[in-house]
């Protein structure tokens, strides 16, 4: 049986974790882990998993087009912007994993539909995968959402440079994802960075001001969709709420990582690429029932 | 790049190249790999390369090595599309090969903003310390190669606090510490050890250079020196704040000057030695600031002691560089005066 | 004699820590009254605004009354001569959404903080308002959490980016005097620029700490009126000022006017005076931020459970500012156990 024929672009710790969870799944196959270097640790990890390698970034999947039928890029927002044109014109799906956001955001089993039908999809942010499920269960339950905040706290170790110099665009990312799948007037979003040993897991709350709320409703609707994301972020737990604390409703949630390439405490970027599989998946199955 | 620019890029190539064309001759011909080719000293080393090229036909190949083809592309794009010149994109740490006919190495790859050597502290001794490493192993399969330059940094000095005197290449380095702060200080030393280990072991032909303060195009206008400050204000319409007494004292080399330092130090040097390349030429910033006020129309005021709290750091960062002036015939050919005006030229240009 | 003394900057933080204790409730009214009084006695700098910064209302840490640019061009108004100051910490502020406005508002002094182990998240932000011609102070927080060198090294990484001085907070109270020696003279030997120091009462240590910098080299002291600021309470500004003149230090500021300002604020501002209570005490011994007081006494109601118990626990995980949040989370875990 055929699988559908992904190639990941950037070598980096992302592409690299991307890559084994592609080698875990029934549905994907990787055809090309692409990065600059061959010297590269992940490809010395490629190399070790069997994978076919290239340092020719983006020209060997222009050389190679009709042998790929989607691309993971994990470069830079700078890089995405020159592959983006590029992959289009080959007719070649993409999921970015940059801050780039060309395309719509894509939240899985939310927006799966709206996926389907662009040839680009962004991931939002780690703060956006987590806690977009749960304002979407608020937006479906309640009307009229007044506000709605995300705090995440992550391991201090877990922020690499470009988180570290990109707070604001973190920020300005997960309030627009937020915003834009849940319609609430309002959105906040909050990055804390955690410097304790042991490392900490991923931390996110949702807080809502929400007039007349229905915990029993939201209950049950949260309970479906935390099933739904446990599926593909198996690290993905519940940890308090819903309450109604303050005047405010309160959900907290944690996401321990798989500890697939990355280790366990970077929940923040497994959630990412969880999210990215998961997507894939669909597009794989979508080609499998034509 | 803006037409005002690329002129202001060959009146500057022109002026300098025709004070020591003689020194430059052996260069017809030959094929030059220049690491860090976006950086600041890169890209003023192409542009010099690129004018011998174009107005004396000297037929010098030129590799640029670098990590950001875009970056290079967008700074120097007639440099870019140039027939006798290519770029190799690539993180130095991975260079395996260099092409064969390579006669002379530039490596001016380290990052010298001290911003990036605070966030980047380990990026910054891993870039310096296994890039050189892969630059020599690389450089030691090349058939013709004639000398490498190592852009080294004055970094490795000991700067004392209130220090007046200038730096001398025999001058105290460093006490050894291994704190972060040294990080970059620290991965320059190594490599400058380095250089002596694989001239001894790999017979390769090196010779180190330590760069002081520099001023002219190819510099962020938010770049952490004083001078940029001064313009930044000036440009901004402000008035231009020196947070101290002004009697910090620093010189600045102008960009093109420095290109042809390099490449005469490159061409004749013997392998072994080291050279300190700015301009010793110092002045307090006080003056540095006046002479950037008078450059604007209405000038600016210079606001002395700016300092909320009253502090006071008087340092001296001077490179002595009798050595290469005597060995070589070197001097400054572009004036304070001149420099910090082409240097704010630059900047309005690219508004 | 005082020619030969370090200048020393003071810098108002009521309008801003002050803040914390009102759960972040000060008026237009009484923004405006109090930078009338103390612009009138000569303070150098008084910072205003949300008690976590820029950008902070929230529901996490609190929903502020009055918006930050409204607070901001009240304050400006009547800040004839003394520089107005904000508190801006990234991961809440943006350069776009908040320092941007505040910069048109007319803000002079921007004090950027991050916990003290993560400054290199300051330096874009620190970078633009240097860029701005502002005056730009990097900010430690939590700084009793780690050792001096380490604050040393973030230190560096805000002085290289742009910071004209570097304060180190002790958001938990937690500090003794030798504590404040020791950092503030290694941080002085250690950089160009100058050294800070911002202290909290929770141990009664407020004034003796904040002499305790200075006679370690810090050159920038800050305090609240009547020492207004969360948990028990920062270093009483205006003892602060006249412990600082009986040593001999000229600071350029009107005492009887001071004074009178803090005699205002105590009137207008307050609803009770800082006290150090019980449960402030537990907070410092437990170097836990300040800020947390009253969302730790409300939720320990909440769950009925003892808040000295959760203060401790709190401390124990480790937790940095605003990570309120958690305050729920364990308050429910100690909750469950007390139940089982």
């Amino acid at each position: 049986m055929n699988k559908y024929r992904v190639a990941i672009l950037g070598s980096g710790n992302i592409g690299t974790d991307l890559l084994v969870k592609v080698q875990r799944s029934e549905n994907l196959e990787c055809v090309a882990f692409i990065g600059r270097s061959r010297g590269s640790r992940g490809m010395a990890k490629a190399l070790e998993l069997g994978v076919k390698l290239s340092d020719q970034s983006i020209e060997y999947v222009i050389d190679n087009a009709s042998k790929i039928d989607l691309v993971f890029d994990a470069t830079s927002a700078k890089d995405h912007m020159v592959h983006a044109p590029i992959l289009k014109e080959l007719g070649i799906r993409c999921i970015d994993l940059t801050p780039a956001k060309i395309g719509p955001m894509c939240v899985p089993l939310i927006n799966t539909e709206e996926c389907m039908d662009n040839m680009n999809i962004n991931m939002v942010t780690c703060g956006g995968q987590a806690s977009i499920p749960i304002a979407v269960a608020l937006a479906r339950t309640h009307k009229n959402i007044e506000y709605i905040e995300v705090v995440s706290s992550i391991a201090s170790k877990s922020a690499g440079p470009a988180t570290r110099s990109n707070l604001d665009e973190y920020i300005k990312t997960t309030e627009r994802g937020v915003k834009h799948f849940s319609c609430a007037k309002k959105t906040k979003a909050i990055l804390i960075l955690n410097p304790a040993i042991p490392y900490i897991d991923m931390m996110t709350t949702i807080l809502a001001k929400i007039n007349e709320p229905n915990l029993e409703l939201l209950k049950i609707e949260l309970a479906s969709l935390l099933e739904r994301v446990q599926s593909y972020v198996p690290g993905y737990k519940l940890i308090l709420g819903p309450l109604f604390e303050n005047g405010r409703i309160v959900v907290i949630l944690r996401v321990q990582g798989f500890g697939d390439y990355l280790p366990k405490y970077a929940g923040n970027l497994d959630i990412i690429n969880c999210a990215a599989i998961a997507i894939a998946e669909e597009y794989a199955k979508a080609v499998k029932n034509e | 790049m803006k037409k005002e620019q690329k002129k202001l890029m060959t009146d500057d190539c022109e002026r300098v190249y025709s004070e020591v064309s003689g020194k430059l001759d052996v260069l017809s011909g030959a094929t030059l790999l220049i690491t860090g080719g976006s950086g600041f000293m890169g890209s003023w080393l192409c542009e010099m390369v690129y004018y011998m090229n174009e107005i004396h036909k000297m037929d010098i190949r030129l590799f640029v090595i670098a990590r950001d083809h875009e970056r290079f592309e967008s700074r120097l794009p007639h440099v870019a599309s140039a027939k006798n010149i290519e770029f190799i994109c690539t993180d130095i740490r991975n260079v395996s090969e260099f092409p064969r006919e390579v006669n002379y190495i530039i490596h001016a790859a380290a990052n010298p903003d001290s911003r990036f050597h605070s966030s980047r502290p380990f990026e910054t001794m891993s870039t310096i310390a296994e890039g050189t490493g892969a630059v020599f192993r690389a450089a030691s399969l090349v058939s013709d190669l004639r000398n490498i330059i190592n852009a080294g940094s004055s970094a490795v000095y000991s700067s004392e606090p209130n220090n007046r005197e200038k730096f001398s290449e025999i001058s105290p380095g460093l006490p050894l510490n291994s704190k972060v702060s040294n990080s970059f200080s620290e991965a320059n030393r190594y490599s400058e050890t380095l250089c002596s280990a694989a001239r001894n072991e790999l017979r390769l032909p090196i010779v180190t250079i330590r760069p002081f303060t520099f001023c002219g195009a190819y510099q962020d206008i938010d770049s952490p020196w004083a001078l940029n400050n001064f313009i930044n204000d000036a440009m901004c319409k402000r008035r231009i704040r020196i947070h101290g007494d002004g009697e910090t004292f620093r010189s600045y080399m102008y960009g093109a000057d420095l290109a042809v330092w390099v490449l005469i130090i490159m061409l004749h040097a013997r392998s072994g030695q080291i050279y300190n390349v700015g301009n010793s030429n110092g002045f307090s910033l006080r003056e540095i600031a006046e002479k950037v006020a008078s450059c604007f129309q209405p000038a600016p005021s210079v606001l002395l002691n700016t300092s909320l709290t009253g502090d006071i750091n008087q340092s001296t960062l001077l490179p002595d560089v009798t050595k290469a002036e005597k060995e070589f015939g070197l001097k400054q050919y572009t004036n304070i005066d001149t420099a910090i005006q082409k240097t704010i030229q630059w900047y309005k240009n690219a508004c | 004699m005082s020619n030969n003394k370090q200048k020393i900057l003071i810098s108002d933080s009521t309008l801003r820590d002050g803040n914390h204790a009102v759960l972040h409730q000060l008026t237009e009214q009484q923004i405006a009254t109090y930078c009338t009084a103390a612009n009138s006695a000569g303070v150098p700098i008084v910072e205003v605004g949300h008690g976590n910064g820029l950008g902070a209302s929230s529901l996490q840490v609190g929903e502020a009354a009055v918006d930050d640019l409204t607070m901001l061009t009240i304050a400006r108004k009547h800040l004839k001569n003394s520089r107005l100051g904000i508190h801006a910490i990234p991961g809440f502020a943006t350069i776009e959404r908040d320092l941007k406005p505040a910069i048109n508002c007319g803000v002079d002094v921007f004090r950027i903080a991050a916990h003290c182990t993560e400054a290199d998240i300051t330096e874009r932000h620190i970078r633009f308002c240097r860029m701005e011609g502002k005056i730009v102070f990097g900010v430690l927080m939590m700084s009793h959490m780690v050792e001096k060198e380490i604050l040393a090294d973030e230190a560096r990484k805000m002085q290289n980016y742009g910071a004209e001085g570097i304060i180190l907070m002790d958001s938990a109270g937690n500090y003794l005097p030798n504590d404040v020696k020791e950092k503030v003279s290694f941080l002085k030997e250690n950089l160009k620029v100058s050294v800070g120091f911002h202290s909290h009462n929770n141990l009664g240590m407020g004034i003796a700490n904040s002499v305790a910098a200075v006679e370690a080299g810090a050159a920038i002291i800050d305090g609240c009126a009547r020492g207004f600021g969360a948990g028990a309470g920062n270093a009483q500004l205006e003892v602060l000022v006249a412990v600082l003149e009986r040593m001999g230090y000229n600071l350029g500021i009107d005492l009887y006017k001071l004074l009178d300002a803090s005699d205002l604020a105590e009137r207008e501002l307050m609803e009770k005076m800082p006290t150090v209570g019980s449960t402030s005490i537990v907070s410092g011994l437990s170097g836990v931020f300040s800020g947390y007081l009253k969302p730790v006494n409300r939720i320990a109601k909440e769950f009925d459970i003892d808040p000295r118990d959760l203060f401790f626990e709190l401390g124990r995980q480790k937790v940095v500012a605003g990570q309120e949040d958690r305050i729920i989370e364990i308050a429910a875990e100690l909750s469950n156990s007390g139940k089982n």
